[in-house]
C-alpha cells in the first residue's frame, strides 16, 4: 500500500481462451507519483493497461480508485474518472487531421442558430499550442495525421492526452519511432506533470528511459509481478538483470 | 511568391470535392459539344426531374460507407416504403399516418440490418445483399409485380412530395435540404466527427471514447429513412408504386459516392462531393441520349468515369500529401 493512493489494482487476472495473458497481478500508484512498467515482450504491460483503461474487462481481481471499487465498462467511464491513454498502437485516426484527432470524442462545440457545431477554429488554435508546448512545430493544424512522421504523431497523441489534464496519464511505449530530443521533451514532460499533481504510468521496454524519471518501477514477468522498486533504491543494470532472469 | 502559390495550391486541393468538380465541368463540356442541347433550360430541368431519388440514395449510402459500412438494400427499401404507405392507405389510414409509419418500417429495417451486422460482426455487405433480395422479395409476393395506385385521398401528401415549385419539382428542394443538412451533419457536428472517426479506424474511435456501435446503428437507421423517403417522392411523381422501383439504384448510389470522392474503405468523403457524383450519373444518361448513343452505351460511360474519377482523386490526395509538409 503507498501513502495518498490514486488506483490500486488487487488480484489482477486476465485470460484470452485458455491463455494467462495476466495471473494475480497487484498495481498501485499514488497521487502525483511517475510509476515505471518495465518487462519483455509478452509480459502482460499492454494488457494491464488496457484494462485500466476500460479497453477489456478483467477476468478476475478487483480496481479501487482513489479507495473506492470501480467497474470500468468503457474507455469512456475510464476518460470520466480520470484515466487517460496514450495506448502503443492507433491512438489517432490516420485520414484526419490534427485538430480532430487532438479533440476525438471530446471535441469543442458554440452554439449557431440553436445547433451545437464543432469549433473548428478554436479547436485548430488550442490543438496548434499544445503541440508546440511538447516541441513539435505544424505549419497548421489542418494536416492530415498519414503525412506526418512517426515521432511526430507520437507527438500529436501525447498533446491530445495532455490537453485533457486528467489525474491518471497512462503512456504505452512513448518514445517510440521518437527521436532522442524529441524522447528527453516527452520524460521531462512526465515529471512536469508531476509537479502539478498529475499521476504517470510509463510503459517501455526501454530502462533508460523508464529508470531516471520514475518513482516506482515495476516489473512484469510471464502475466506476474516480478517485484516493485523505488527508484533510488535499484539501478538501471539491477532492473535489466530483473527483467532477463529466468523464473 | 514561390510559397504563396504552393499555400494556394494546397489550400485549393484541401477543397475535397475539387475531383468530382472538375469531373462534372469536363463532362458538361464534352456533352455540350456534342449536342448544344444539354444546358437548355428545357433539358436542365429534365435532368433534376429524376436527381431527387438517386441523389438522395447516394448521400443516404454515403454517410454509411464514410462510417465503414455499406447498404445494397436501398434499392429495395426504395420500392418498399411507398408500397406499405399505400396498402396502410387502403385500409384507412390517414395518409400523412400511413407515410410516417412507412418511414417507421424503413427506420426499423436499418435498424434490423444494422443490429445483425454489429451484434454477429458479420459484414454489412452481406447481410445487406440478403435485405436487398428480402425486401424485393416481399414486394414482388406481395404486389404479383404489379403496380399500386397512389389512392385519391393522398393528394395531400403526393402534392407535399412532388408538386412543382417554379421550374423544378419540390423533390429538388428536399435534395437540396438533406444534402446541407447531412453535410453540416458531418462536417461540423461531434456526431460527424465520430462517424469518420469510426470509418476511418475503428478501434482507435473506440479507445478514444466514441462507441461505435452505436454510431454506425444511426447510421444505418438514417440511410434506410433516406431510401425510404427516396421512395415516397418517386411514387408520388409516378401517381404509382412500382415493384420493380429503384432496381440497381444500390449499385448506381455506390458509384455517384465514389465519383463524389467518397472512400469506399470508410473515413473519407463529403456529401456534397457524392451529391455531386450522383449530378454527374444522371448527367451521363441524359448526355448519351441527346447525343444520340445509344442507351445501351450508359453503364459503359457510368464505369469509365468512375475509374477516372478515383484516379484523379488519388493523384490529388498525393499531391497534397507532398504539399502539406
Amino acid at each position: 500500500m503507498v501513502d495518498n493512493s490514486l488506483v490500486r489494482m488487487e488480484g489482477i487476472t486476465k485470460l484470452f481462451g485458455r491463455v494467462a495473458a495476466l495471473r494475480d497481478v497487484d498495481f498501485e500508484v499514488a497521487r502525483g507519483e511517475v510509476v515505471g512498467l518495465v518487462g519483455d515482450n509478452g509480459a502482460g504491460k499492454s494488457t494491464l493497461i488496457k484494462i485500466l483503461s476500460g479497453v477489456y474487462p478483467p477476468s478476475a481481481g478487483k480496481l479501487f480508485w482513489q479507495g473506492s471499487e470501480v467497474r470500468l465498462k468503457s474507455p469512456r467511464a475510464a476518460m470520466r474518472l480520470g484515466v487517460e491513454t496514450i495506448h502503443q498502437t492507433g491512438a489517432l485516426v490516420e485520414g484526419m487531421d490534427v485538430k480532430r484527432n487532438v479533440f476525438l470524442g471530446r471535441e469543442l462545440t458554440k452554439s449557431f442558430l440553436g445547433l451545437r457545431l464543432l469549433d473548428l477554429h478554436r479547436m485548430g488554435k488550442e490543438a496548434l499550442q499544445v503541440v508546440s508546448g511538447i516541441g513539435l512545430r505544424l505549419r497548421s493544424a489542418d494536416v492530415e495525421v498519414s503525412t506526418l512522421s512517426g515521432g511526430q504523431r507520437q507527438s500529436v497523441a501525447i498533446a491530445s492526452a495532455i490537453y485533457h489534464k486528467q489525474e491518471l496519464l497512462i503512456l504505452d511505449e512513448p518514445t517510440n519511432n521518437m527521436s532522442v530530443r524529441e524522447s528527453r521533451k516527452i520524460l521531462e514532460m512526465t515529471r512536469n506533470l508531476r509537479d502539478e499533481g498529475i499521476s504517470s504510468i510509463l510503459i517501455s521496454h526501454n530502462l533508460n528511459d523508464v529508470y531516471p524519471v520514475s518513482d516506482r518501477i515495476y516489473v512484469l514477468r510471464n502475466g506476474k509481478v516480478l517485484g516493485v522498486w523505488r527508484q533510488e533504491e535499484t539501478s538501471v543494470d539491477a532492473l535489466c538483470e530483473a527483467v532477463m532472469s529466468e523464473e | 511568391m514561390l510559397e504563396q502559390m504552393r499555400n494556394a495550391l494546397t489550400g485549393l486541393l484541401r477543397i475535397k470535392m475539387l475531383a468530382p468538380l472538375i469531373m462534372t465541368v469536363a463532362l458538361i463540356g464534352i456533352f455540350q459539344y456534342l449536342s448544344p442541347h444539354l444546358l437548355s433550360a428545357r433539358n436542365l430541368r429534365s435532368i433534376v426531374e429524376l436527381l431527387p431519388e438517386l441523389g438522395l440514395i447516394t448521400i443516404a449510402v454515403s454517410i454509411l460507407i464514410v462510417s465503414g459500412e455499406f447498404d445494397l438494400s436501398v434499392g429495395a427499401v426504395l420500392a418498399l416504403s411507398p408500397l406499405i404507405g399505400v396498402r396502410l392507405m387502403q385500409v384507412n389510414v390517414p395518409p400523412w399516418i400511413a407515410i410516417v409509419l412507412a418511414l417507421g418500417c424503413c427506420a426499423a429495417i436499418g435498424a434490423i440490418q444494422g443490429g445483425i451486422c454489429l451484434r454477429w460482426r458479420i459484414p454489412s455487405f452481406i447481410v445487406t445483399l440478403a435485405g436487398l433480395m428480402v425486401w424485393r422479395g416481399v414486394v414482388l409476393v406481395t404486389t404479383r409485380g404489379f403496380p399500386l395506385s397512389m389512392p385519391a385521398e393522398a393528394s395531400g401528401v403526393v402534392a407535399a412530395l412532388s408538386q412543382r415549385v417554379g421550374m423544378f419539382r419540390i423533390g429538388f428542394f428536399y435534395f437540396i435540404a438533406f444534402t446541407l443538412v447531412l453535410w453540416l451533419m458531418l462536417e461540423r457536428t461531434r456526431f460527424g466527427n465520430w462517424v469518420f472517426a469510426v470509418g476511418g479506424n475503428e478501434a482507435t474511435a473506440h479507445i478514444r471514447g466514441v462507441n461505435p456501435r452505436r454510431v454506425k446503428m444511426m447510421c444505418f437507421v438514417l440511410c434506410s429513412v433516406l431510401a425510404g423517403f427516396a421512395g415516397l417522392v418517386q411514387a408520388s411523381r409516378l401517381g404509382v408504386a412500382l415493384a420493380t422501383a429503384g432496381s440497381q439504384y444500390e449499385l448506381m448510389a455506390i458509384a455517384g459516392a465514389v465519383i463524389g470522392g467518397v472512400s469506399l474503405a470508410g473515413g473519407k468523403g463529403t456529401i456534397i462531393g457524392a451529391a455531386i457524383g450522383a449530378f454527374v450519373i444522371q448527367l451521363i444518361q441524359n448526355g448519351l441520349i441527346l447525343a444520340r448513343v445509344p442507351g445501351y452505351w450508359f453503364q459503359f460511360f457510368v464505369g469509365v468515369v468512375i475509374v477516372v474519377a478515383v484516379v484523379v482523386g488519388q493523384l490529388g490526395e498525393r499531391m497534397k500529401a507532398k504539399w502539406a509538409r
